[in-house]
């Protein structure tokens, strides 16, 4: 196993698979929204200074922010 | 309608946002629909009439964009008090749920959810032609099967299966389908199972196992229960603990595997390139660099339409109202009756009329930009910075279209979820210098800043112009982080939010959507406008008994005694007329409080009725200084220059006058327009009252300031 990290630890350009939706406010959307474990997503771009994320998860595109993208914790794809 | 075994008639169109459930909408309804809030909250409710194969007519609303029945903003609150309480009267007999082909697993969560609350529904499977595009195929059948629902796969861009969709929602009301679900969605813990029961045994009215699991859920935001109810599902609650979070986790986790086995099942494989359109635009238009360029050049180029193609459109609207005036005054000739339908009522028609060729321009504009996809982007990109001040990457939507109108803007702040930030975006977007404020402006920067430029380039009366639009920005800036401080909101703040993919707008939603923002102007914000209009025009018309007849025998004689031509007597027969109205006692009323200010009852006056709009002060201005043409703003200029201040025996409009007038209006909400519009949005008087009472009081004191400060350092 490699160290835990979320997806805001996650190099812009990298595929990543859910492991883990921590508890936050907006867990229920998350989930909601697809982003859920086993999920893969992309970390496609972030805005200046790290503060919102551009991610890919088959067949959409979403915008969350930095505290949003580390409810999610991921894993590298092999 | 309705009579059908105790049906209402009432259906709901409901999906995830992004699910193409508004086109549907209005292919399903044409023309026939209306639009207005949900009960007791600013959430835009849009319902028409849908016509059934067999000649009944069924009214159907559609719902905001909802991922789940654990709402986490107003929006999707508002869905679910509808759908959780089958006592209320927006209880819907049957639901058509929209979902989109491409992402057929997140949208089905809703679907299942709805499903165990017991509601008919029938699944609209949207964008098939765009799905099968990307490789993506369903059998419907097997799918309808799989989820036990009747399912129709419908485009929802050309309207291409509505025709099916209709038959289907004719046969599902009466009462044709009797399938049931293949396997239980999700199953409850022994613990939750054991709440349940002693729930349902407490609650009649509830008939599913699901239904109770909600209300445990939301037990104290339930308002439609009764005290006592509450009271006795508290009890209940202690006996059973109930971890409300980790049973919704656990809930959607497994509604999801069983989804993810449906869909797995029911899709057709094959391969396909995805549409990589999006990806490429998005590389650039949400580039860290060249994403809030570009954002920044289209609204440049909103603001410049805005501002310049309803220049000509307007003078039209203009043009024809004060023909119509001079008509009806032609036609009944002077008296009090065709001044008030010209002066009064004509004059506030068309003083709500003339911001409908703004209106409809940005809206057009704001409608690409929502239906092309590209509204998202800009909150993905703006979120931080508008969220250190407390507003939302979609406020500078309305910030920027602020400068050309502020209703407009406030109207268009309604894609703002949070109604937090939607509250203080309204609250503070008055604050940027509208056009209305330009001839003010223009009338005052003349009179007070030198023509030179600075070192050859620049005008100073350009930089002054300039900093007046700084100055209004830096005070809505200022306003929001204040208001941010204060307001408090129960609400979560989240960002997470879908960037769909881009698409050609569709001409039907765009008409749709100028359309009833257009008509729900003229419909609300139109009456008080019309209102306060005649209120104006009796306050400058109507004196004390007498004391008009008095006023115009005395300008007739000063004017013989002059010996004035006829323009000039009429001209000045309107000052002392307006000087006696009961607008200029107020006015005059008004002189010990804005002394301070530097401003006399003259200006006074100007302050009265340029509250029906900012651009008003010229006019009146204009007729107080006698002058025959409004538009002539040279020599009002002149006129308001020359004039002295009989106690110091200085130009009365000097520096710290014209400074503390013109500050003044940077800050103070006059215009009754937008008190009327921030009321409509709001919901109530509460928050325009306020909104005018804060920015008047900022304009008093800034322009108080302003004016002591000079005076003090002798200018």
């Amino acid at each position: 196993m490699t160290t835990p990290l979320t997806l805001a630890d996650v190099r812009p350009g990298c595929r990543v698979r859910i492991t883990r939706v921590e508890e936050h406010p907006s867990t229920g959307r998350l989930l909601a929204m697809g982003l859920r474990p086993g999920q893969i997503v992309t970390l496609v771009r972030r805005t200046a200074f790290g503060a919102s994320f551009y991610i890919h998860a088959e067949f959409q595109q979403f915008g969350i922010r930095r505290d949003e993208a580390e409810a999610l914790w991921v894993e590298y794809m092999d | 309608m309705g009579g059908v075994h105790g049906l209402k008639g009432r259906i709901a169109l409901i999906g995830n946002p992004n699910s193409g459930k508004s086109s549907l909408f209005n292919h399903l309804t044409g023309l026939r629909q209306k639009t207005g809030n949900f009960p007791g909250v600013t959430v835009e409710r849009r319902s028409g009439a849908l016509r059934l194969p067999d000649g009944q007519h069924l009214q159907v609303v559609d719902f905001p964009g909802t991922y789940s029945l654990y709402p986490t903003s107003l929006d999707e609150r508002v869905v679910f008090d509808v759908l959780s309480n089958p006592r209320g009267a927006d209880y819907p007999d049957l639901v058509i749920y929209v979902a989109d082909a491409l992402r057929l697993d997140q949208h089905l969560l809703l679907l299942s959810q709805i499903r165990d609350l017991g509601i008919p529904v029938i699944l609209a499977l949207n964008l098939i032609d765009a799905a099968a595009s990307s490789g993506v195929r369903y059998d419907a059948r097997s799918l309808a099967t799989r989820l036990g629902v009747p399912t129709i796969e419908v485009n929802g861009r050309t309207g291409e299966g509505t025709g099916l969709l209709l038959q289907q929602v004719e046969q599902l009301y009466n009462g044709v389908w009797t399938e049931q679900p293949q396997g239980a969605p999700f199953m409850m813990s022994p613990e939750v199972q054991d709440l349940i029961r002693d729930i349902r045994a407490e609650l009649h009215w509830v008939t599913r196992d699901f239904q109770a699991l909600i209300v445990a859920h939301h037990l104290e935001e339930l308002t439609y229960l009764q005290p006592d109810e509450v009271e006795r599902l508290r009890t209940i609650q202690q006996r059973h603990p109930f971890r409300s979070l980790t049973v919704q986790v656990e809930e959607i986790m497994q509604r999801f595997r069983h989804i993810d086995q449906i869909v797995r099942e029911v899709r057709i494989p094959e391969t396909g390139d995805r549409n990589a359109l999006t990806s490429r635009v998005d590389r650039i238009f949400t580039h860290v660099v060249w994403g809030p360029i570009i954002f920044v050049v289209f609204l440049l180029f909103i603001f410049q339409a805005v501002f310049s193609w309803s220049t000509l459109p307007m003078e039209w609207i203009e043009r024809i109202f004060s023909e119509l005036g001079g008509g009806i005054k032609y036609a009944l000739g002077e008296g009090w009756l065709s001044s008030l339908l010209a002066d009064g009522v004509l004059a506030g028609l068309g003083g709500v009329l003339v911001f409908i060729p703004q209106i409809v321009l940005l809206f057009f504009l704001i409608a690409l930009l929502e239906e092309s996809g590209y509204m998202a982007r800009a909150v993905y990109l703006f979120d931080r910075l508008m969220r250190k001040v407390g507003l939302n990457g979609r406020s500078i939507v309305a910030l920027v279209s602020g400068t050309a109108c502020a209703i407009p803007a406030v109207m268009s702040t309604r894609t703002i979820t949070n109604q937090k930030e939607r509250l203080i975006t309204i609250l503070v977007t008055p604050f940027i210098s509208c056009s209305a404020r330009l001839p003010v402006y223009a009338l005052l920067v003349g009179l007070m800043v030198p023509a030179g430029k600075v070192m050859g380039l620049v005008s100073y009366q350009a930089m002054t112009f300039m900093g007046l639009y700084i100055l209004g920005a830096g005070a809505a800036m200022a306003g929001a982080w204040v208001f941010n401080r204060m307001l408090k909101t129960a609400e979560p703040g989240y960002l997470l939010m879908e960037l769909p993919d881009y698409q050609v707008p569709h001409w039907r939603n765009v008409v749709f959507t100028v359309w009833s923002k257009v008509a729900s102007f003229v419909r609300e914000a139109g009456k008080i406008i019309i209102m306060i209009s005649i209120v104006l025009w009796f306050l400058a018309s109507y004196s004390l008994p007498g004391r008009m007849t008095q006023a115009t025998e005395t300008a007739r004689a000063e004017a013989t005694a002059n010996g004035l031509d006829e323009a000039d007597t009429e001209a000045l027969i309107a000052a002392y007329r307006i000087e006696n109205s009961y607008a200029g006692m107020l006015g005059k009323g008004l002189e010990p409080v804005i002394r301070p200010l530097g401003f006399d009852w003259k200006i006074g006056i100007a302050l009265v009725t340029s509250f029906a709009a900012r651009e008003v002060f010229v006019g009146t201005m204009a007729t107080i200084y006698s002058i025959g043409s409004v538009d002539d703003e040279t020599s009002i200029r002149q006129k308001m220059g020359a004039e002295l201040n009989p106690a110091t025996g200085q130009k009365r409009y000097n520096l710290p006058v014209a400074l503390s007038l013109l500050l003044f209006y940077v800050f103070a909400m006059q215009c009754m327009s937008t008190i009327a519009v921030v009321k409509k949005e709001t919901g109530g008087w509460k928050w325009p009252l306020i909104q005018l009472a804060v920015m008047t009081g900022l304009a008093y004191v800034v322009s108080l300031i302003a004016y002591q400060g000079l005076t003090a350092m002798g200018y």
